[in-house]
């Protein structure tokens, strides 16, 4: 199998990874057959705003991928479990019997962080791009693609409201975006080691596609979690700045995004993002 | 009472006295003000040094130098003005010492010799008192005619012209920190962005999709902040408004546009070349980050009398050939989108931190 269909198996796989229901999460389904059809491939950080349709879209859809059954799955799904660094035990608490928590997204960072140790550009630009997909997905209910056939039939969601799916149980907006944003913190720590050579490439890769996102949200009036978007990437950009890597593409988003929410009446983002368009260097 | 001999002998060692001290403590003083000029010389040549990773993002680092330049620059006056008193009083008393001794030796018969001997009594006082502003300036070497040249005001260090003309240094790299782009806005202004606020320089400013020509000399001037009374010598976020462009053109169904920059600075023969690609993007047109910028070798200039002469390169600029002989380094913008009209306008707008 030449390098390509590893690519391409790893990018389906990945997606797969990210489509799966919470009752699946613990084993990963079987790999699709490589006869496929190609569609064109959507990437966030090409110039256009990616469209509600281009996203439900399926974008390189197989026969395997049809047959998972359920659509994005809410987050956090397992709230029993015992995490010290968030609460206070109560002694009740440590005697029972608690079920580890292991939701998709910690299992696609482990994926991404693997790829990252392995040095392979292109799976971790392609995981990158699909997890950010997939948070466009969640965040405006969108259904993934290929999960549901039938729906791709039917009418398009209305977008303009404020994140509630007409298909899922719709996650709270802020909590969500926070946490791929961890993901991306992460995967941007991880890349100022000595060990990942593709330092510079990444961070552009990563301003490209927060463009799109952030553009995208503006677009849909998502203006809680273009907060927290805006607020997690000037944390990055600052961080990156420090370490002398080229901070205009952010800057020039944040202008832009000041303009949409002044003139999509949110002026309390306007003046947050121009607040940290002019801390992003100090 | 002292004898009158003696007492005269003793005053001539007390002035003596008080000379030597003078002299001694006059070497603490520079010494200290050596430690702080070389700080100055420090922060300068780092700053300096800067351009010279050019494709790092040094734009946080270079704010952060000019401002740490302007602390060391900013030497509070209490302390010189206390240094500056002591010199006063102790010159006042040496003085008065010397007059009180020549007083005591002065006999009647004033004949004309004494017009040549006040004549030298002139001539050292006036030595002591340019030997004061000396030591004056030396205790405050900021801020002042006498050292300027050595030490620069830190708002000097925004200026392109002052860099290439004296410390020729890489203005191209630079003026790449200050990240420029280009800006139409939906009601047809066309600004320059600069996130590091470079000046003084000229520049010539050729859009051919919207026949429009934009020249003039880029001079900023920041007040001092009103409350709290700090000079400002560089700001971020700047945009300048260069010209006003008609709306026809904009709303014709253009999706990108080229745009060249020229920017000639003093002390340089090549201007440096930027080329913007604007898209457009929210009613308006914004630049592409990261524009193309090289040395145009092409075009040769010379200034002279405050006027920017092009000595070749002609043909790059034939679209405004008929304001070759007014490029006036005069701090106006001027633009036009009809040149063979040849009346510009002249752009009012003032700059603005957006």
């Amino acid at each position: 199998m030449n390098e390509f269909v590893c690519l391409r198996q790893w990018i389906l796989n990945f997606r797969r990874l990210l489509a799966m229901p919470a009752s699946e999460e613990k084993s990963l389904p079987p790999c699709a057959s490589s006869t496929v059809q190609l569609y064109p491939y959507c990437l966030l950080d090409k110039p256009a705003v990616p469209l509600p349709d281009r996203l439900a879209v399926a974008d390189s859809k197989t026969e395997a991928d049809a047959s998972i059954p359920e659509p994005s799955v809410p987050l956090l799904a397992d709230h029993a479990y015992l995490d010290l660094g968030s609460t206070l035990p109560t002694v009740e608490q440590l005697c029972s019997a608690d079920e580890p928590r292991c939701d998709r997204l910690d299992l696609a960072l482990d994926q991404l962080l693997e790829v990252m140790v392995q040095q392979r550009w292109s799976r971790l630009r392609a995981g990158i791009n699909e997890l950010l997909k997939d948070y466009l997905r969640s965040l405006l209910g969108l259904s993934a693609p290929g999960t549901f056939p039938g729906l791709a039939h039917s009418p398009a969601p209305s977008y303009s409201n404020t994140g509630e799916s007409t298909h899922c149980p719709a996650p709270d907006p802020d909590e969500l975006t926070r946490r791929y944003m961890d993901i991306l913190s992460l995967i941007f720590e991880y890349c100022q080691s000595s060990r990942f050579p593709y330092r510079d490439s990444l961070w552009g890769y990563f301003s490209d596609c927060l463009r799109s996102v952030g553009l995208t949200l503006a677009e849909h009036r998502q203006w809680s979690a273009l907060a927290v978007l805006i607020t997690e990437t000037a944390a990055m950009g600052r961080q990156a700045a420090r370490e002398g890597l080229p901070t205009a593409p952010l800057q020039h988003l944040l202008r832009r995004l000041e303009s949409a929410c002044l003139s999509g009446n949110a002026p309390e983002i306007a003046q947050l993002a121009k607040n940290l368009r002019f801390t992003l260097e100090v | 009472m002292f004898d009158q001999e003696i007492y005269v002998t003793f005053l001539w060692t007390v002035s003596g006295a008080l000379l030597a001290l003078l002299g001694s403590t006059g070497i603490f003083v520079s010494l200290l003000v050596q430690r702080r000029v070389e700080r100055l010389q420090d922060v300068l040549e780092e700053f300096l040094e800067l351009p010279y990773f050019e494709n790092k993002n040094l734009t946080g680092p270079m704010a952060n130098l000019v401002r740490k330049y302007q602390m060391y620059y900013l030497f509070p006056h209490g302390p010189s003005q206390t240094l500056l008193f002591y010199l006063d009083f102790t010159l006042a008393l040496i003085g008065g010492i010397w007059m009180f001794v020549l007083l005591q030796g002065l006999q009647p018969p004033l004949g004309n010799q004494l017009v040549i001997q006040g004549l030298l009594l002139f001539l050292i006082a006036g030595n002591f008192l340019l030997f004061r502003r000396l030591l004056q300036h030396s205790i405050n070497p900021t801020g002042n005619e006498l050292f300027n040249a050595i030490i620069p005001p830190p708002d000097q260090l925004r200026s392109v012209s002052y860099l290439s003309r004296y410390v020729n240094v890489s203005v191209r790299s630079m003026i790449q920190q200050a990240r420029l782009a280009l800006v139409i806005q939906p009601d047809g202004e066309l600004r320059l962005k600069e996130e590091l606020s470079f000046d003084d320089f000229f520049y010539i400013l050729s859009a051919p999709g919207l026949a429009l020509w934009a020249w003039g000399e880029l001079r900023l001037q920041f007040p001092a902040d009103p409350i709290t009374k700090k000079p400002v010598p560089l700001q971020r976020n700047i945009e300048i408004p260069l010209a006003g462009t008609s709306a026809p053109a904009l709303s014709e169904t253009i999706s990108s546009l080229t745009i060249t920059f020229w920017i000639f600075a003093l002390g340089e023969k090549h201007p440096i070349q930027y080329r913007f690609i604007l898209d457009r993007e929210d009613g308006g047109f914004h630049s592409r980050p990261f524009p193309e910028n090289t040395v145009q070798s092409q075009i040769v200039y010379q200034v002279e009398q405050k006027k920017l002469r092009i000595l070749k390169g002609m043909e790059l600029l034939t679209g405004m050939s008929a304001f070759l002989d007014d490029l006036w380094w005069d701090g106006e913008r001027y633009y036009t989108q009809t040149p063979a009209k040849g009346v510009p306008c002249r752009c009012l707008r003032m700059p603005e931190i957006r």
